[in-house]
């Protein structure tokens, strides 16, 4: 029969489970504004009578059989790729459109300078031989020169910037590595003891989560649990409890702009291809070496093609003296670079009558033939098969389509992971609203078992008096 | 949809931030009437900007320097007027001096006359615009014609570009106006045969003064009249590129402003979105079930 004492076991017993079922409450309410936190929910379990009483079984109370995590695999499998593409499309927008050299309207930008030089040979034109308009002509020549090294500039910083930044997140990704790495090992450990240790599974999730975020690196696991994070083209991250180190180097290739390579432990660093790069990283990389790289490359040509241009005609034309002219633009030998060394002459600088308006020696002070040819350039297809001012044009509309495209696709990735953090939110977070109920539901019964144990202490008490 | 309190100050914190951000960026472009500012606020009308305000600048450019060949052909038709002017004053000299009444004493004196017409010619011909001597051709820095009427100016004609790629003359060849280069002659000469004759009181030597007298005078009424034509072609060509370069001001305008009326409806649009995602957010907090809950025993 049961006895009066197994009751009181049975609530003490029973009083523990419902603890449990609180702290496990207490610890969802507490960690309810932690993103990586999956909702905890403590299992309960009807302990199973072990004697049969008066043809009866009677149960032993409850207990708890474990703690699980709310999670929706499903969900969780696509976050990774969602955080690659909008920390990746969000960090090429904001490096393309850090950029403001290329603003049509741009204060000494090229669009005015470009303008401003034709200009002022314009205005030379119809009096070559006053000396203040010489001069005017040769200032708006040094002002093109200078829009284009400012461009030149403003194009080398931005992808610098990508440089550095790149350097600031390295120590970061190969921190989370090494954490998912340590994680890894200390699951599998927890796990050989039987129970489920759910915060350090949230612990890990949140590191991958990062990982994906800066890398764009996807989790695969393992029969043992065991979560590796591998970039697009397969260089392992994280293996198991092993982390590689990834670091940068020089990449005398790309301009001396900062290139990738990993290293597995006790292993050589390969090569990471940007290509095979997600994430906040991979954005970078893309914006620098895309976009940016373009109109850095466009601009490079135009300044050769138009210096190159301008240059052509004015060494067939003779100055002021009835020599023959000289270059007008110093440039470099191809057009690399070009935009960013252009300068004018230094001769021509000193001395504006070395401007070869004339078309002959002997042409005489009013002679504008050279310089007429020389406006003519404006009209010139350039290599890009387009005047200066539709290759300008044409790279800005370029440039714009590439940094609204980025940005579009940013807002559409923020969008796309904004639905599924909540959709996982939904499914794995924590509701204080439940957790109130939980909280109320378990208090009641506590009391409950309270009074149980009160009842039986009394009925004790009765027996211990009637002997 | 089961939906957790983080879930809704996520959700909040998201709506506000894109009705902040819209309405940021449209005050901006209410304030300053621009909306492209950025190659990708919209990459088309951030390359017509650029291709309006070079176009622009380059049709500015070709009326200023119209306007300057304008003003130097005008100054060289004005010449020109007096030239003819001065030559029709020598050929009635010529008229009247070839009778037989006048005395040596009267042809001397008048031989006097037609020096001072010369020296006004000179005087016509030597004339300058911006300290640029309008008939030397391309040597514009020294005075093309000597007290003589000697020639040191050339051949080269002045041209100005009047739409790119386009050039029109814009000067008078001297040389062939006055000099006589290509057939015609020298008004100098005719003007010096006529002092000559005169001078020597050569009464049929004056009367064969009369016909180069003529002839000079058709010369340079036919350069007077060319210079018109070219300063008419100049006036069009001025008020086409003045007109081409206010187009391209009104595309760069169009291109990169935008309309404020619309700009203030969707500043309003933008205000009231991001005051209605305020009410919400205040109103979604204010509700708790944590006070609905009895605490404790």
């Amino acid at each position: 029969m049961a006895d009066l004492f197994s009751i009181l076991s049975q609530g003490a017993a029973s009083m523990d489970a419902q603890q449990t079922v609180s702290a496990t409450t207490s610890n969802n309410i507490a960690n309810a504004n932690n993103p990586g936190y999956s909702k905890q929910t403590a299992v309960l379990e009807a302990l199973l009578p072990t004697e049969l009483i008066g043809g009866a079984f009677v149960g032993r109370g409850v207990g708890v059989q474990t703690v699980t995590q709310t999670r929706d695999l499903f969900l969780e499998r696509q976050l990774p790729a969602a955080f690659s593409s909008a920390a990746s499309s969000s960090a090429q927008a904001s490096t393309l459109t850090s950029l403001s050299a290329l603003d049509p309207q741009a204060q000494g930008g090229l669009s005015a300078a470009l303008g401003n030089f034709y200009s002022a040979l314009q205005a030379m034109s119809q009096n070559p031989g006053n000396a203040g308009l010489r001069q005017a002509a040769v200032a708006a020549a040094q002002g093109l020169a200078v829009a284009f090294n400012n461009t030149a500039s403003g194009l080398t910083q931005a992808r610098g910037g990508v440089d550095a930044q790149l350097d600031g997140l390295v120590p970061q990704i190969n921190g989370l590595s090494q954490q998912i790495a340590k994680l890894n090992d200390q699951i599998s450990s927890a796990r050989s003891s039987g129970a489920e240790p759910n915060d350090l599974l949230d612990a890990r999730q949140a590191a991958q989560d990062q990982l994906s975020q800066l890398t764009g690196a996807s989790a695969l696991t393992d029969a043992h649990g065991n979560v590796s994070m591998v970039l697009a083209n397969g260089q392992a991250l994280v293996s198991g409890d092993q982390a590689s180190t990834l670091s940068t180097f020089v990449d005398a290739s790309n301009g001396g702009h900062l290139g990738l390579q990993l290293a597995p432990p006790g292993g050589a660093a390969a090569l990471v291809p940007g290509a095979s790069v997600g994430g906040t990283v991979g954005g970078l990389m893309s914006a620098r070496d895309g976009a940016l790289l373009a109109a850095q490359n466009q601009v490079d040509q135009l300044a050769f093609d138009l210096g190159t241009a301008v240059n052509s005609v004015q060494q067939g034309g003779f100055t002021a003296a009835g020599a023959p002219g000289g270059a007008l633009f110093n440039l470099t030998a191809t057009a690399a670079g070009a935009a960013s060394q252009i300068q004018v002459s230094a001769a021509v600088v000193a001395s504006p009558s070395l401007l070869a308006a004339a078309g002959t020696p002997t042409g005489g002070s009013g002679d504008a033939s050279n310089l007429l040819a020389m406006i003519a350039t404006a009209s010139q297809t350039l290599s890009s098969g387009n005047t200066a001012a539709g290759t300008l044009s044409s790279l800005t509309a370029a440039y714009g389509a590439a940094a609204q495209q980025a940005q579009n696709q940013s807002t559409a990735d923020g969008s796309a992971l904004q639905q599924l953090q909540q959709l996982r939110a939904s499914a794995s977070g924590v509701s204080i609203n439940d957790e109130m109920i939980n909280l109320t539901k378990t208090q009641q019964v506590y009391q409950a078992l309270g009074r149980v144990i009160s009842a039986t202490d009394a009925m004790l008490t009765s027996l211990l008096q009637i002997s | 949809m089961r939906v957790t309190d983080s879930m809704l100050f996520n959700q909040t914190a998201y709506n506000v931030d894109q009705a902040q951000s819209r309405l940021q960026a449209l005050n901006s472009q209410a304030s300053t009437g621009v909306v492209v500012t950025h190659p990708w606020d919209n990459p088309g009308q951030a390359g017509l900007a650029v291709t309006y305000q070079v176009t622009g600048a380059r049709f500015g450019a070709i009326a200023q320097a119209v306007s300057s060949a304008s003003q130097e052909l005008n100054t060289a038709a004005a010449s020109l007027t007096t030239v003819n002017d001065a030559l029709t004053q020598a050929l009635g000299v010529a008229m009247q001096m070839g009778s037989d009444a006048y005395t040596p004493a009267q042809r001397t004196a008048a031989a006097t006359e037609v020096v001072g017409i010369q020296n006004s010619i000179v005087g016509a011909l030597n004339a300058q615009v911006a300290n640029r001597y309008v008939f030397g051709g391309t040597i514009d820095n020294a005075a093309p014609f000597s007290a003589t009427g000697a020639y040191s100016g050339n051949a080269s004609v002045r041209q100005v570009e009047v739409a790119p790629g386009v050039y029109q003359d814009a000067s008078v060849r001297a040389d062939v106006a006055i000099k006589g280069v290509g057939g015609g002659v020298d008004v100098f000469a005719a003007l010096g045969a006529l002092s000559t004759a005169l001078s020597a009181n050569n009464a049929p030597g004056v009367i064969a003064a009369q016909a180069g007298l003529r002839t000079a005078m058709e010369q340079v009424q036919t350069a007077q009249a060319q210079a018109g034509t070219n300063s008419v072609a100049l006036n069009t060509a001025q008020q086409v590129s003045q007109a081409v370069q206010a187009d391209q001001n009104t595309g760069l305008s169009n291109a990169v402003n935008g309309d404020e009326v619309t700009l203030a409806t969707q500043l309003a649009q933008a205000q009231t979105a991001y005051q209605a995602a305020i009410t919400a957010s205040q109103k979604t907090f204010q509700l708790s079930f944590i006070n609905a809950v009895p605490s404790g025993g």
